[in-house]
């Protein structure tokens, strides 16, 4: 690579071309470590804030409101029901406590491909059809309206 | 260690015509683009299932053009991008696009500035490649009003920024090599 730069040492080579460019720096290993930290730091602490909790309900938001709210006993007892947003159809299936989109007809199946999501902090997205399906404190039980189900 | 990289504003006074800078542009743009649509295709959905993130190939070229242009070229390059982007892809694509290249830029002129004495290439890089993805992450939490978005997904997009933030470091080491500046 550094055809140029015999006599230097390895470090150097592989750290400068034979334009001098920076490729390496010192500052660079303390980036990955801090990153590295950071985000660690972050995993353990969504991690150690997911322990199951009861009044949890799993809320369905479309365009930021809510369209649908899934108390613990339907949650227990299970179910599908069919809903449109913004011109897409998705499919939401929930059982044992667990809720997923099971089918969507958006372009990129980014929320089908989220799968199941059954503690608090999971979520499921569709940017297409601007939709949320997440876990909220059911403590306030506030039924929203349901867009279309069939 | 001498400092090796002319500044911007000296390469700025290399490309002597302004013709030949918007033409300069204009190709980095029409890569950078390209880029785009190759990240498109790539379905990083699938692993980390935030709608809309990309690895941010095109970051190789603000990369590229932080050294070896200025930074306003490199901001010129991202918004003309993000505007063709917006055509092709539609207002979802071209808001994740915009907020985490500009969010990278901003980012990698900060960390530029610790350059070659504190910072090398690869240092600018993967700051840029980690700032990209909060960018576009920051965007979707807003976008939905799900800011749980942020916290849950954070971890493993630094992580993976500090994977193609050296790729794209890697990537861009050989094209600063040969640019005649």
């Amino acid at each position: 690579m550094d055809r140029n730069a015999r006599g230097s040492t390895f470090f150097h080579r592989s750290c400068n071309d034979k334009k001098g460019h920076r490729f390496w720096q010192i500052g660079d290993l303390f980036l990955y470590v801090i990153f590295t930290i950071i985000a660690i730091v972050l995993f353990l602490q969504v991690t150690s804030s997911r322990n199951p909790q009861e009044h949890l309900v799993a809320v369905l938001q479309v365009n930021q409101k809510t369209v649908r709210r899934l108390e613990a006993n339907e949650l227990e007892r299970g179910g599908t029901f069919k809903l449109e947003a913004n011109g897409f159809l998705y499919e939401i299936e929930y059982r044992n406590f667990m809720v997923r989109v099971k089918s969507a007809s958006c372009p990129d199946k980014v929320c089908v491909n989220t799968g199941w999501i059954k503690l608090p902090g999971d979520l499921a997205v569709c940017l297409p059809g601007h939709l949320v399906l997440k876990w909220e404190n059911g403590i306030t039980v506030d039924h929203g309206v349901d867009v279309v189900v069939g | 260690m001498k400092e090796s990289l002319n500044t911007p504003q000296e390469r700025n006074h290399k490309m002597s015509s302004v013709a030949s800078r918007i033409a300069f542009n204009g190709m980095m743009a029409a890569l950078a683009l390209v880029l785009s649509l190759l990240d498109n295709m790539i379905p990083i959905g699938l692993l980390i299932p935030i709608p809309g993130i990309k690895l941010g190939l095109a970051n190789v070229v603000s990369l590229f053009l932080l050294f070896f242009a200025g930074w306003l070229d490199a901001l010129a390059v991202i918004v003309i991008r993000c505007l063709v982007m917006l055509g092709i892809t539609g207002p979802t694509v071209f808001l994740f696009s915009l907020s985490g290249g500009l969010l990278a830029l901003l980012v990698m002129m900060l960390v530029r500035l610790g350059y070659p004495r504190l910072f090398g290439i690869v240092g600018v890089s993967i700051s840029g490649a980690v700032f990209h993805n909060v960018g576009q992450v920051m965007m979707a939490a807003w976008l939905l009003n799900a800011p749980g978005l942020l916290t849950r997904y954070l971890p493993y997009l630094i992580l993976i920024a500090l994977v193609t933030g050296t790729l794209t470091a890697v990537a861009a080491r050989p094209v600063l090599r040969r640019a005649k500046f």
